[in-house]
């Protein structure tokens, strides 16, 4: 059975696309949502076996959505990979320093990325 | 006794010099003592009274007072200046001169002087005249004054025989001792004349030596005297000024400016100005000119003395000129600049300086710099002077450039300015320091406005490039199925150049954080082979797909450097390296320890970088072919990139001229530890 992944980013365009090649290319089952309530919704309703979090987006953002899965009992472990297209000075470090399982910059190759989030998820836990 | 008188030769007077000379020691029972030669010729010099008319006048006095009083030896002796000596004689050898002038050793300023029988007097018990065979045995003597009552000299009458002087006796001496002083007092108006001679010929010579014109005139306005200068300068023969008025000497009305100068003299100052003397040949010049006044027999004597200025205006008006241009040069310079003494005090500031400071310039000159303006840091932090690049401009004269530092206002506001400091040298020694400082705040706002700018521009251009880079790659990875030929390598195209353009924002990105300085350097001991390895790995897909072949050598060194952005820099290199070089090419990556330096090389067997383009392909979106960054899908950024990050470590990178083989940069990296090793970054073989 496939693993199923939770997507939460506020842009159409890179749901469909992440959706497309994460489903066609890797074989997962994906769920999305457009906002970091909307996905902690989704996420508490039906846990997903991993979460592709953005950093920005309007409203809660990526941490704030990060904190709350890990606040709650149901999510709290589910694994979680951040996509960021923020370029501030150690932005990568500074999420892992979350405790997240990864991160993976925007833009991305969607040909590479289900291999890349593959790696991720069955790389060492934080 | 009458007949030892009548053995002795008859009295014949001598002219003889007195050549014995002693110190006056009156009241005295020795004999005054003989000094000499050249004791004789300092009394000789003292006395003006001295000379050969006077000598032959006393001769004929001495002798007339030996012939009156039937005496074998009369003398007249002088004293001067501590000294005496005898100035005329008859009747004494002149070995026995020192003996007769002890007789006038006794005789009083102011009186006679009688011994009638010296054998009698213990004064005399020593005297070789009263003891030899001369047998002085009578003295008789009347002192001698000047004008002024001043003791000049001695009259003496010396016998053989005791004797005594009547009433007429003793006036017949005095009569000879007045003669004898209106002898004096004419040789001392002589003396006094020769003096004034002397006096007005030295003051003659003065005047001619002068460069300065002097002149003399009375009220009549005309000219009385005037030196050698003042022909000069005007252009007369000797002796044709005088008489001629003063006025004359100054063009326009010269009576007027002569009148005004000599009229402030009459209050006591010398009033000087400057005025326009006039040539004999009407040519006119500048003249400075000072006028005194004084009373001459109840006359007004007028005293100008004039100096042509010509070339003293010249000088001035040619440092009047340079102090004006210096002047609009620091008053017009948009950068403040500022001088200092040797103790840092400020000895001049232009208005921009002021400006900056918001003062007056009064309110800057005077002050400490250091201590009043850049005394602190931005934080409050105390910044010492002996910190502070001025003082050592000061100390050592080495030219300084800050590009940021705080300075403060008198308000307590403060500032960050760009400055220099250079040395002020006079003959190789340092005697102050000059600063230019520019106000750099609107630089700094605007850098920050960049960094925002830059920074929010690339966030989002990222988000569509996402997007667009995302669906093209699911297109040409044929997720949607398969794309015909042509379509399939128009997407690789789209592909190809949407990568292009998300290097060439992470390129931005990286110069922007290097420069702004947002990312520090996370230095740990690395091994240069592995550095090197990293880059390698990270270009072998591109490599391989320009059929390039690299080549790495590596050696067995550490370094203690930020790995990822070395490996960074090493990578720009080597995909510039492979972008030019030919398909089947070498490019190489060697590393060797030179000194205390590992120099890592690059070296490729492309066109090679001509001569002129070997620095300027470090610049920013500069490369040697403008067509470069369409054929070669660079950015335009990776060797200033390289070139920020190398420098960041401390280390050096440059193009080397190659003719043509091919290109060549290298990196030189120091091995050297830092003394701040993060702790647990312990060297790799060691404990």
């Amino acid at each position: 059975m496939s693993k199923r992944i939770l997507l939460i980013d506020d842009e159409d365009d890179i749901r469909e696309i992440v959706r497309m090649s994460l489903e066609h290319l890797g074989g997962y089952d994906v769920a999305v949502a457009a906002d970091g309530a909307e996905g902690l919704e989704a996420a508490r309703r039906r846990p997903p076996d991993a979460v592709l979090l953005d950093v920005m987006m309007p409203g809660m953002d990526g941490p704030t959505t990060f904190a709350k899965l890990r606040a709650s009992e149901a999510t709290r472990g589910i694994p979680v990979v951040m996509l960021t297209a923020k370029v501030q000075a150690n932005e990568r470090q500074r999420l892992l320093d979350l405790g997240v399982h990864g991160v993976i910059d925007k833009p991305f190759d969607p040909l590479t990325l289900p291999q890349q989030v593959t790696q991720l998820l069955t790389g060492a836990a934080p | 006794m009458e007949g030892d008188a009548a053995q002795l030769p008859a009295p014949t007077p001598q002219r003889r010099r007195g050549m014995i000379t002693a110190p006056v020691t009156r009241g005295m029972m020795t004999a005054p003592v003989t000094r000499g030669e050249q004791a004789w010729q300092a009394a000789l010099g003292a006395s003006a009274l001295v000379g050969a008319p006077l000598e032959e006048r006393f001769a004929a006095i001495t002798g007339a007072a030996a012939r009156l009083f039937d005496v074998p030896i009369a003398l007249v002796s002088l004293v001067a200046a501590d000294h005496h000596w005898v100035e005329s004689c008859v009747g004494l050898e002149r070995s026995e001169f020192h003996a007769g002038l002890s007789f006038c050793s006794h005789v009083p300023d102011h009186a006679t002087f009688v011994v009638s029988d010296t054998r009698r007097d213990r004064r005399f018990s020593g005297n070789t005249l009263v003891t030899g065979k001369t047998a002085v045995v009578f003295c008789a003597a009347w002192p001698l004054h000047g004008p002024t009552g001043r003791r000049l000299g001695t009259l003496c009458l010396l016998d053989r025989r005791p004797r005594s002087l009547s009433a007429a006796d003793w006036d017949t001496l005095r009569d000879l001792a007045r003669l004898a002083e209106s002898e004096l007092a004419g040789a001392e108006l002589e003396t006094a004349l020769a003096g004034q001679r002397e006096s007005r010929a030295r003051a003659e010579a003065v005047m001619s030596a002068v460069p300065n014109a002097i002149v003399t005139f009375g009220e009549d306005g005309l000219l009385q005297s005037a030196n050698p200068a003042t022909g000069r300068i005007f252009g007369y023969a000797p002796g044709e000024l005088l008489g001629r008025p003063v006025a004359g000497l100054l063009a326009g009305d010269g009576a007027a400016q002569i009148a005004a100068l000599s009229g402030g003299s009459d209050r006591g100052s010398s009033p000087h100005g400057e005025v326009v003397g006039a040539r004999r040949d009407g040519s006119t010049f500048p003249l400075e000119i000072a006028i005194t006044t004084s009373t001459c027999d109840s006359q007004s004597l007028h005293i100008a003395i004039a100096q042509d200025i010509t070339m003293r205006k010249a000088v001035q008006r040619e440092l009047d000129g340079l102090r004006r241009q210096n002047q609009l040069i620091l008053n017009s310079a948009g950068r403040a600049i500022i001088g200092l003494d040797r103790d840092g005090l400020i000895t001049f500031a232009n208005p921009a300086a002021a400006e900056l400071f918001a003062t007056d310039i009064h309110g800057l000159v005077g002050q400490h710099l250091h201590a009043r303006m850049h005394h602190s840091h931005e934080d409050g932090t105390p910044y010492p002077f002996e910190d502070c690049p001025s003082w050592r401009t000061l100390r050592d004269g080495e030219h300084h450039h800050v590009t940021d530092e705080v300075f403060w206002r008198a308000d307590g506001t403060c500032f960050h300015a760009e400055y220099a400091s250079s040395p002020m040298l006079d003959d190789d020694s340092v005697v102050g320091a000059v600063l230019t400082l520019a106000d750099i705040s609107e630089r700094r706002a605007v850098e920050r406005m960049k960094d925002e700018f830059v920074s929010v521009v690339s966030h989002e251009l990222r988000t569509p490039l996402t997007s667009i880079r995302g669906a093209l790659g699911l297109l040409g990875g044929g997720v949607m199925g398969t794309l015909p030929g042509q379509a399939a390598k128009m997407v690789d195209i789209a592909v190809a150049n949407t990568d292009r353009l998300i290097r060439l924002i992470n390129g931005i990105l990286d110069l922007e954080r290097m420069e702004s300085g947002h990312v520090a350097l996370q230095p740990r001991w690395n091994s240069v082979s592995d550095l090197l390895q990293h880059a390698v790995d990270a270009v072998r897909g591109v490599a391989e797909g320009a059929a390039v072949r690299i080549e790495m050598r590596p050696v067995d060194a550490t370094l203690h450097v930020d790995g990822d952005r070395i490996v960074h820099a090493l990578t720009n290199l080597l995909s510039n390296a492979v972008k030019f070089s030919p398909r089947g090419g070498v490019v190489e990556l060697s590393a060797v320890v030179h000194d205390d330096t590992v120099l890592l090389t690059v070296t490729d067997e492309g066109r090679g970088i001509p001569d002129n383009m070997l620095e300027v392909v470090f610049e920013r979106f500069r490369q040697v072919d403008a067509s470069d960054s369409r054929e070669k899908a660079g950015t335009g950024l990776g060797l200033a990139i390289a070139r920020r990050i190398v420098e960041e470590h401390g280390g050096r990178i440059w193009a080397e001229a190659t003719n043509g083989t091919g290109a060549c940069f290298r990196v030189a990296l120091p091995l050297s530890t830092p003394p701040d090793s993060a702790p647990g970054d312990r060297r790799p073989g060691t404990s």
